[in-house]
């Protein structure tokens, strides 16, 4: 005689199932870059600059000297960080 | 078994009563899983530092499954695992749902505190919806850092009691330090030294009334004396 409980069989859910979707659908998103800690890559975007523009970087450039020469590359990278920073200290001066 | 511990609310004690229910069960002899499906990571910040101080011997195994790899990986792992605790964050999040749909027991902590207690029902709500597919799902709530004195307690026990979806289970939790320290350890509070024997006390009562452990094994294991239900 069988002395042991009969082990319930677990019940197996559908997650392709529609109802189902539509409940986890509810739920929010963790924070995508808890999900996928890589997912801070570099993109590429398209930067449009008048032949001015890029020949005053270029001059600029050709000034720096030893360690503080640099790419046009990166140097668009650096204004657009000093820029963020900056704003970024407006937004906390107004609160 | 499968415990989700959630809830919508942050800084409730959902992790130090994951974390403590996990090596609760490993030290009852368990196979258990530990999901980490919090995005802050608390619970494996806690089995990093486990592992350092025990020489990688933790007694469970840890993994990181987030948002909606919840579900599916952990019904593929339920045949492999006596227990699997799931510690998801305070939020309504989809990893939260979609660990509900497989879980056996939902474990919910709420301090007595207004903030808290106005989650209530946003949190039955969620089972109310999981429930559709899962009717097998249990609920509980419990307070957690309790007030030494007060009214406060007891108002709050007395709101918990109120949903039936939501059973109540009646063992709170003081606001315990040693919880905190044992847990910048990496150990539960059944192994904290020097020993908290109420905390130990309130932990083990908790655990007797959401889990189908009875009193006597955990006493048996544990070395402490957990009032029969």
């Amino acid at each position: 005689m069988p002395i042991t409980k009969p082990k319930k069989k677990r019940r197996e859910i559908n997650f392709a199932d529609r109802s189902v979707q539509e409940i986890t659908r509810k739920g929010g998103e963790v924070s995508r870059a808890a999900v996928n800690n890589s997912s801070d890559r570099p993109k590429s975007i398209q930067l449009r600059l008048y032949d001015d523009q890029i020949a005053e970087i270029d001059i600029l450039l050709a000034q720096r000297t030893g360690r503080h020469k640099m790419s046009r590359h990166a140097w668009i990278v650096q204004a657009i960080e000093e820029k963020l920073e900056r704003e970024q200290q407006g937004v906390e001066n107004a609160g | 078994m499968i415990y989700t511990v959630g809830g919508t609310k942050g800084g409730s004690g959902k992790t130090t009563f994951s974390v403590n229910l996990a090596v609760t069960l490993s030290h009852i002899g368990h196979d258990v899983l530990l999901d980490d499906a919090d995005d802050q990571g608390t619970a494996t910040d806690f089995t990093d530092m486990r592992s350092e101080s025990r020489g990688g011997d933790v007694g469970y195994t840890a993994v990181q499954l987030l948002g909606k790899a919840v579900g599916p990986q952990v019904q593929k792992l339920a045949s492999k695992y006596q227990d699997i605790v799931i510690d998801v964050g305070g939020r309504d999040t989809n990893a939260q749902r979609m660990a509900l749909l497989v879980s056996d027991v939902f474990v919910c902590p709420f301090k007595p505190r207004s903030y808290d207690m106005w989650t209530i029902e946003k949190v039955v709500e969620v089972i109310g919806e999981v429930k559709t597919i899962n009717q097998d799902l249990q609920s509980y709530a419990f307070l957690n850092m309790t007030d030494p004195r007060g009214s406060d307690n007891a108002e709050a026990a007395e709101q918990l009691a109120e949903f039936g979806e939501l059973l109540y289970a009646d063992a709170p939790i003081g606001h315990r330090k040693a919880f905190a320290n044992a847990g910048a350890y990496g150990q539960g509070i059944i192994e904290y030294k020097p020993k908290d024997a109420k905390a130990i006390a309130e932990f083990l009562a908790l655990v007797s009334k959401v889990t189908d452990l009875k009193a006597s094994v955990i006493n048996q294991i544990t070395g402490n004396s957990v009032p029969a239900a």
